[in-house]
């Protein structure tokens, strides 16, 4: 007994030495006693995102958390107006083009700064052009996602949209494509093309993607060393933490920040970024729950709405031969009580939509052809069509109504209508922030960055018992979607980029026609096109 | 001693590949696999075929397997999906955090658990007997997500005692060098951030510790009535030993076997599965990378990685029960 009290004893004694004599056998990285030193600061604003970001060279980047950081440390050739589709002069002061569309000049603004001290010049726009369009390698190319949809392809590939860009002076840059192309000018504002500084991406190494395993490893340039324009430089990413550290730039062209250090807090259940934001640990967050809205606004939180940016729609299979007949498509959507539909399924504040993109988008036409719920219509239309035997519609919401984000909650309509042109005054697009208010005029505009278009397929049935693999098509186009990631894909559309028309025909015309607004194709590529004027 | 302990190594290796190999047909033939993960639905037909050659599924499945089992052997799990970074630096990091967590609750499990089972043991029969077995019942069937956000709401939202979430204050700039944050604040003298961690941990790891402790409560409590009844039990009181004698020496160590091995198994699933608990706290542990890494972009090769390891764990905490038994039980040492 007394022994075993004695190695007890012991034992703590042991444990005890260790502990002290641990102490201080590591070094502490903190910046020592420099404070007390210092003039007044701004202070710290901490800002609870939603996901982590995947790297920090916008190039390599689609997602929303990702673009979150990226769009505080870099700028963009042209920019949006806060809040509207409507752009404005970014790095360039003005931008022109000639009649053709294919030459882009830009007159850059003067006496801009990249966080390393280099100065931001027509070369430096080129150098950033012809970095993308000659980017090497399958593993680099096959990450610039963006690019390859805007641009076409790459160096020697036939459908690069890109040929040259030249530094006519030191403040103009002139870009040349082999074609004219609608998404511009509106594409140079797209965060992924966001302009870095040529002397660290060749320092960092940034077009050094490479394979392992299933995925990438990134460049010191995107992990590491963001180098950009923006009103605030990288300060370090503490994953364990999941903290992404962001420092004002005192040197920015444009409002500077308000406060000295941004703190980005990776807080991914919604309900805890609510929490935290009532615990005052964080200043403001994003993506609070549609059902705390009421509560937050009730608590004095200052709660922003992002304007409608989404649009539900009835895709129509042109080459299927019992939906050939213009009729019986007109038939369709005469069919859909789309009124109904937004009031008994949309969320709040949803309106039918008349057209194939929400009003926010530049080119958004009001005089188009509407169908309104007319089953009388639609069934006269299908007779003179002789229509026989036609089938039941099946049709999946690509997104869950209330939650666009979300997969849906079930099979809605099955066998009966579907929801054509809704659009959506989304209530879940929102952020909450504290009534202190957003730091900076730039976050305030990410906080109020629109939603996706969403895409919707319809699939016709040949009258017969539906089999698993029936509708395989469906399902490799559902397959096809990157999933619902936690607020990041939010962004795939874009973060205040309007990717219009165009981009949902972009995907797989066979199996997505738009049916909602005008029902043919030159009406939808006229569309696209004007938008873009 | 040594031959059980070999056996269990080569059972160790069998289950690793076999798990490999299960691991990597899923993987496979799963809808999209990690092309589609990567991508997403803007990438073109030409971006697609980029990928697949850049990640070489377009080789034969022969080759990919042998590749993929070169990695494994060499440790080498590939970038994650979502963040690029290989795939152990992920692990390693998050690791700590869950070890810290499942520490903290297994310590709270035990230091409360065997003795309150003890007690309730002794009173048998009554209120303090009663009161414990409707706790622990309470304890058993309160989901733990249920009452991570009860308590997270009271505590943290009503009466703002604790911090809602997370490891350590927003901006503490802590000096991470184990991963473990309490013991880096202690190693580096930031003893707030050391401080601020413990503050962090507490709420979690009641949360998290609700069920072991309910579960050793009750061993105990059975185990220490079955021992009671023994003879041996009866031959000490009769030579005169003291209560105390009786009740360490003869009651605790006979009626602990079973509870060492429960407390095994609950360690394992500890580790393996905080991710309820780590999903309400935003913990950013290995329960939080399960979560993220199926439903935050379909993160396979972390997940690869994240299955092996749990198995690996799992048995590696069983052979340490099974060798703890041999230092509590005389008799399992001479079999």
């Amino acid at each position: 007994m007394q022994a075993k009290r004695l190695r007890t004893v012991i034992t703590a004694g042991v444990i005890a030495a260790l502990a002290i004599g641990a102490a201080g056998c590591a070094d502490s990285d903190r910046d020592s006693g420099g404070d007390e030193g210092k003039a007044a600061t701004g202070g710290t604003f901490i800002f609870a995102g939603a996901g982590d970001p995947k790297n920090f060279d916008p190039i390599f980047n689609d997602d929303g958390e990702s673009f979150r950081p990226i769009r505080q440390m870099y700028d963009t050739l042209i920019e949006h107006k806060p809040g509207t589709a409507e752009l404005q002069g970014g790095l360039a002061e003005s931008w022109t083009n000639d009649p053709t569309g294919k030459i882009w000049t830009f007159k850059l603004r003067q006496g801009v700064k990249f966080h390393d001290g280099s100065t931001l010049d027509a070369a430096a726009v080129c150098a950033n052009f012809d970095r993308w369009y000659n980017m090497k390698g399958d593993a680099a190319q096959s990450q610039m996602i963006y690019y390859a949809d805007v641009f076409g392809g790459f160096a020697g590939s036939p459908d690069a949209v890109y040929d040259n860009c030249k530094a006519q002076d030191a403040s103009t840059a002139v870009v040349t494509m082999k074609k004219y192309k609608g998404a511009f000018p509106g594409a140079f504002a797209l965060t992924a093309f966001s302009i870095a500084s040529p002397t660290a991406l060749k320092q960092y190494d940034a077009d050094k993607v490479t394979q392992n395993g299933d995925s990438f490893a990134y460049s010191a340039f995107a992990t590491e060393h963001p180098t950009g324009t923006g009103a605030f430089t990288y300060g370090g990413w503490n994953k364990a933490t999941g903290e992404i550290t962001l420092n004002k730039n005192p040197d920015y062209w444009g409002d500077k920040a308000k406060v000295d250090k941004m703190i980005i807090k990776v807080i991914k259940d919604e309900n805890t970024r609510k929490q935290e934001l009532r615990a005052g640990t964080v200043q403001a967050i994003d993506f609070p729950a549609p059902a705390d809205r009421k509560a937050l606004a009730g608590e004095g939180y200052k709660v922003l709405d992002r304007p409608a940016f989404n649009i539900l729609y009835l895709g129509i299979n042109q080459k299927n031969p019992k939906l050939k007949d213009l009729r019986v498509r007109q038939a369709i959507a005469y069919a859909l009580n789309r009124a109904q539909l937004v009031q008994t399924k949309g969320p709040g504040g949803a309106t039918v939509a008349d057209e194939f993109m929400p009003n926010t988008v530049l080119g958004y036409a009001t005089d188009v052809q509407k169908y309104d719920y007319n089953l009388e219509k639609a069934k006269q239309l299908l007779a003179e069509a002789g229509a026989t035997g036609l089938p039941a519609v099946h049709a999946e919401p690509a997104g869950d109504l209330h939650r666009p984000g979300q997969r849906p909650a079930g099979r809605r309509h099955q066998g009966q209508r579907c929801p054509a042109a809704v659009e959506r005054r989304l209530q879940g697009r929102r952020a909450a922030v504290r009534q202190a208010g957003p730091a900076h005029p730039r976050l305030d505009r990410r906080l109020q960055r629109p939603g996706q278009l969403r895409r919707h397929v319809l699939r016709p049935r040949e009258g017969r018992v539906r089999r698993p693999g029936d509708d395989r098509d469906v399902q490799r186009h559902r397959q096809g979607r990157r999933d619902r990631r936690h607020g990041g894909q939010e962004d795939r559309v874009g973060a205040g980029q309007p990717r219009p028309g165009h981009q949902v025909a972009a995907g797989r015309p066979a199996l997505a026609r738009p049916a909602g607004a005008g029902h043919d194709e030159e009406r939808r590529g006229s569309g696209a096109e004007s938008s873009h004027q | 001693m040594v031959r059980v302990i070999l056996r269990r190594l080569i059972q160790l290796v069998v289950t690793l590949i076999a798990l490999t190999t299960l691991v990597f047909f899923w993987l496979r033939s799963l809808p999209g696999g990690p092309v589609d993960a990567l991508l997403g639905e803007r990438a073109t037909p030409q971006t697609r075929e980029l990928l697949t050659r850049a990640l070489g599924y377009d080789q034969p499945i022969w080759t990919q397997y042998g590749r993929f089992v070169k990695n494994v052997v060499t440790g080498n799990f590939g970038n994650s999906i979502r963040t690029g970074e290989p795939v152990m630096d992920v692990i390693s990091r998050s690791f700590p955090a869950t070890i810290e967590l499942a520490v903290a609750a297994i310590i709270i499990a035990i230091g409360l658990g065997i003795p309150l089972g003890y007690i309730a043991a002794r009173y048998r029969g009554r209120l303090l007997d009663n009161a414990t077995i409707i706790v622990t019942l309470i304890g058993i069937s309160i989901p733990i997500f249920f009452l991570g956000y009860l308590l997270k709401d009271l505590l943290t939202q009503n009466i703002h005692i604790f911090p809602p979430s997370g490891r350590i204050t927003t901006g503490m700039d802590n000096t991470d060098v184990t991963g473990f944050f309490v013991l880096d604040g202690l190693l580096t003298r930031e003893f707030d951030a050391s401080a601020d961690a413990l503050w962090h941990l507490v709420l979690p790891a009641l949360t998290l510790a609700t069920i072991p402790l309910a579960i050793i409560i009750r061993i105990t409590r059975a185990s220490v009535l079955d021992v009671l009844d023994e003879d041996y039990i009866r031959t000490a009181d009769a030579k005169g030993l003291r209560n105390t004698t009786i009740r360490k020496r003869h009651v605790l160590r006979n009626a602990l076997l079973p509870v060492v091995t429960t407390i095994g198994l609950q360690t394992g699933a500890l580790l393996a599965g905080a991710v309820l608990t780590e999903k309400v706290y935003n913990w950013g542990g290995l329960g939080t990378l399960i979560t993220d890494s199926i439903s935050g972009g379909r993160d396979y090769p972390v997940l690869q990685a994240l299955i092996l390891l749990a198995a690996v764990v799992f048995i590696v905490v069983n052979l340490l029960v099974d060798l703890s038994y041999a230092v509590i039980d005389p008799r399992v040492r001479v079999q």
